[in-house]
């Protein structure tokens, strides 16, 4: 029962990632990447340039999965409270309390989209933080719940100035780190330019059908999927030796020019980076509709569960991005899964 | 005192150009002197070593003065100019009254005016051992040699240095003959080792050993479980690309050697056989498996070797 049921619901994530592709040119990878974290139900920050489709392209996901669809822009005077709600005068001429973009939805939230949250102060990050670990919130002497919250958020890497660098211990929270970059294919670039239902952001995701993966039951699709596929033995020693070589590269044999190895981690990927990192390769074997994990599954997500929770010598970190990914891929080309 | 010093001085410069030629001459019964001179006497050229070889025994109540004897490095002259032949080396042995003398000369002219050029006769002193006031000169004739092959003066005549020892100047195959021999069974037997090193069952000691050893220890083996078969295949995979390679990135593989891209569709059936055995459990031991991974295995080693596997020997399973 269980198997058929999953089969359905690969079905309809098929289904709602190829609508998605449509409105979406030339992002297969990080809508892939996004539905994988949705099933696996772990958050995401986005990291990409201004204007590349990101909010489209949740829009678009939020759309297909339903429930509540709240968002809000990191702004340095943004404080905690905003969060929750905001007051104003009214046509009565009282003050009136209204609930915030977190608490709007109520207990349908399921995607919140913090744009700019490098923009925020620590305290707002901190409440989010909150939010996103225990998926509830203290407000007006009652608990909220959100129990089906998945929390987007963006930052921009190339702006530095007035921004708080997410701390690691905050970015560990996150499941994954999704780059979305600009495609480069001169044929989707032209119908970006010229295709003018590109132009028009709210009629475009309207192609994508609403509701259909039921928000309200993917908390326990999710734990169908993680229950029904397997890892062997072989795998897990993968796995492991993946993440010793996080911690220790140089005992693998890893190396990047101009780079000394033996100084460049502070501190590797964390137990619970490395079990995100699994939850999100059984999601993307059961989404490539195999019951076991490869270490091809592991290959897709580990750049994006594991570069941005590793902690770099300070001499290292402004090139964090070229880094990260120049050592990812040399952890995967030199830790033999065999 | 300065007036003393320098008559000294000017004293032992007149001893150091003293004419040996002035001592009477010693009597032939008291000395036996014997000369090697070298069987060339023509046709030298700059830098040529010429030896002499002059045996000389003094008998009593006489004795060598040894200071009489060649310096090295002396260049003679002859009537004023000079020879262009330099004494290069002596090798001397002196027992009791025996001497043994080598000398080399080196050839330093290259005149192109026909004339000889010899070492002068040296003049040997000899001294009585009873009577040292009684000093005597016993003469070692000149080396006469020329550095034109044409004869000078009628002192060298041609004809006369074509000596049966040393045979006429003739255009002589059999040196070259034997050369050309000598290269051709080189180079033979260089072909026969890169034929055998080329071959399909070559192993040389450090010479890409990657697949070859564990494909003969795959077919030796029959007790091998199947994935530790694959396991072992991966290893050497890795270890020859010098990365992990995965069906993903199976390109770097043939960045390293392209000859692998002819067997791709067998490495692709490998990663689907690898995945299925190590990482679903759902293949059983299967001797059409092992076999084919033997198959698969030698045709790496081809590939390692760039001998081209032809598209018709490329085997595929269904798994």
């Amino acid at each position: 029962m269980a198997k058929k049921n999953l089969a359905d619901w690969l079905k309809s994530a098929t289904t709602l990632e190829k609508q998605i592709n449509e409105v979406i040119l030339g992002q297969e990878n990080p809508i892939r990447l996004i539905l994988i974290s949705i099933f696996a139900r772990g958050h995401v920050l986005l990291e990409g340039d201004v204007g590349v489709g990101k909010t489209t392209m949740l829009r678009a996901v939020a759309r297909g999965i339903g429930g509540g669809y709240e968002r809000i822009e990191g702004t340095i005077d943004l404080m905690p409270n905003d969060l929750i709600y905001h007051t104003y005068l009214g046509d009565d001429g009282k003050p009136h309390v209204d609930k915030g973009p977190v608490l709007r939805s109520g207990e349908d939230l399921s995607i919140f989209f913090f744009n700019e949250i490098n923009r925020a102060r620590p305290q707002v990050h901190s409440l989010m933080l909150r939010i996103m670990a225990e998926k509830t919130l203290s407000a007006f002497n009652q608990e909220f719940h959100f129990p089906h919250l998945i929390v987007f958020a963006d930052r921009n890497q190339v702006e530095k100035e007035e921004t708080f660098e997410i701390p690691s211990a905050a970015r560990d929270r996150f499941m994954m780190e999704i780059p979305i970059v600009i495609p480069n294919n001169d044929g989707l670039m032209t119908d970006l330019i010229f295709d003018t239902k590109f132009h028009n952001a709210d009629e475009l995701i309207t192609k994508v059908k609403t509701d259909q993966l039921s928000f309200d039951q993917l908390n326990h699709v999710a734990a169908e999927i993680q229950e029904n596929i397997d890892a062997t033995k072989e795998l897990e020693k993968y796995a492991l030796n993946l993440w010793k070589a996080t911690i220790k590269p140089q005992d693998y044999n890893i190396k990047i020019s101009d780079i000394d190895i033996s100084r460049l981690i502070v501190s590797g990927s964390s137990p619970r980076g490395i079990s995100m990192m699994m939850k999100c390769a059984r999601v993307n074997a059961w989404m490539n509709n195999r019951s076991s994990v490869l270490p091809e599954d592991i290959h897709q997500i580990f750049h994006e569960t594991i570069a941005h929770r590793l902690v770099f010598n300070p001499v290292y970190d402004l090139r964090r991005t070229e880094i990260s990914r120049e050592l990812t891929t040399e952890i995967i080309n030199k830790v033999s899964a065999h | 005192m300065l007036r003393f010093i320098l008559l000294i001085l000017i004293a032992n410069l007149a001893f150091a150009f003293e004419d040996p030629k002035k001592y009477p001459d010693l009597d032939e019964k008291f000395y036996s002197l014997s000369i090697t001179e070298p069987d060339q006497k023509v046709g030298y050229h700059v830098g040529d070593l010429v030896q002499r070889h002059i045996k000389l025994i003094v008998h009593e109540p006489y004795a060598l003065i040894e200071e009489s004897l060649p310096i090295v490095g002396y260049e003679k002259r002859f009537r004023g100019q000079l020879l262009g032949i330099t004494l290069q080396d002596i090798d001397k042995k002196i027992n009791k009254n025996e001497l043994d003398l080598l000398l080399t000369y080196q050839i330093f002219t290259n005149n192109v005016v026909a004339k000889p050029a010899f070492v002068t006769a040296d003049y040997y002193r000899v001294v009585n051992k009873r009577n040292s006031e009684e000093v005597l000169k016993l003469r070692i004739p000149e080396l006469t040699i020329a550095v034109s092959p044409i004869a000078i003066f009628g002192d060298i005549k041609v004809q006369e240095d074509m000596s049966g020892l040393r045979g006429p100047i003739l255009i002589e195959h059999q040196q070259y003959l034997n050369k050309i021999f000598i290269s051709s069974a080189v180079f033979i037997l260089s072909l026969c080792i890169l034929l055998y090193i080329y071959t399909k069952f070559t192993i040389l000691p450090g010479f890409k050993k990657t697949f070859l050893p564990l494909y003969r220890t795959l077919k030796k083996d029959k007790k091998i479980k199947l994935d530790e078969m694959i396991k072992s295949i991966h290893s050497q995979i890795n270890n020859y690309s010098e990365m992990s390679i995965f069906e993903k990135n199976i390109k770097d593989l043939y960045l390293k050697n392209s000859s692998f891209k002819l067997i791709e569709k067998e490495l692709v059936l490998f990663f689907k056989i690898s995945n299925q055995k190590l990482f679903t459990k759902k293949m059983q031991e299967s001797e059409e498996i092992r076999d084919w991974l033997i198959f698969f295995c030698f045709h790496l080693h081809l590939c390692e070797k760039n001998i081209p596997v032809k598209n018709a020997d490329i085997k595929l399973i269904k798994i």
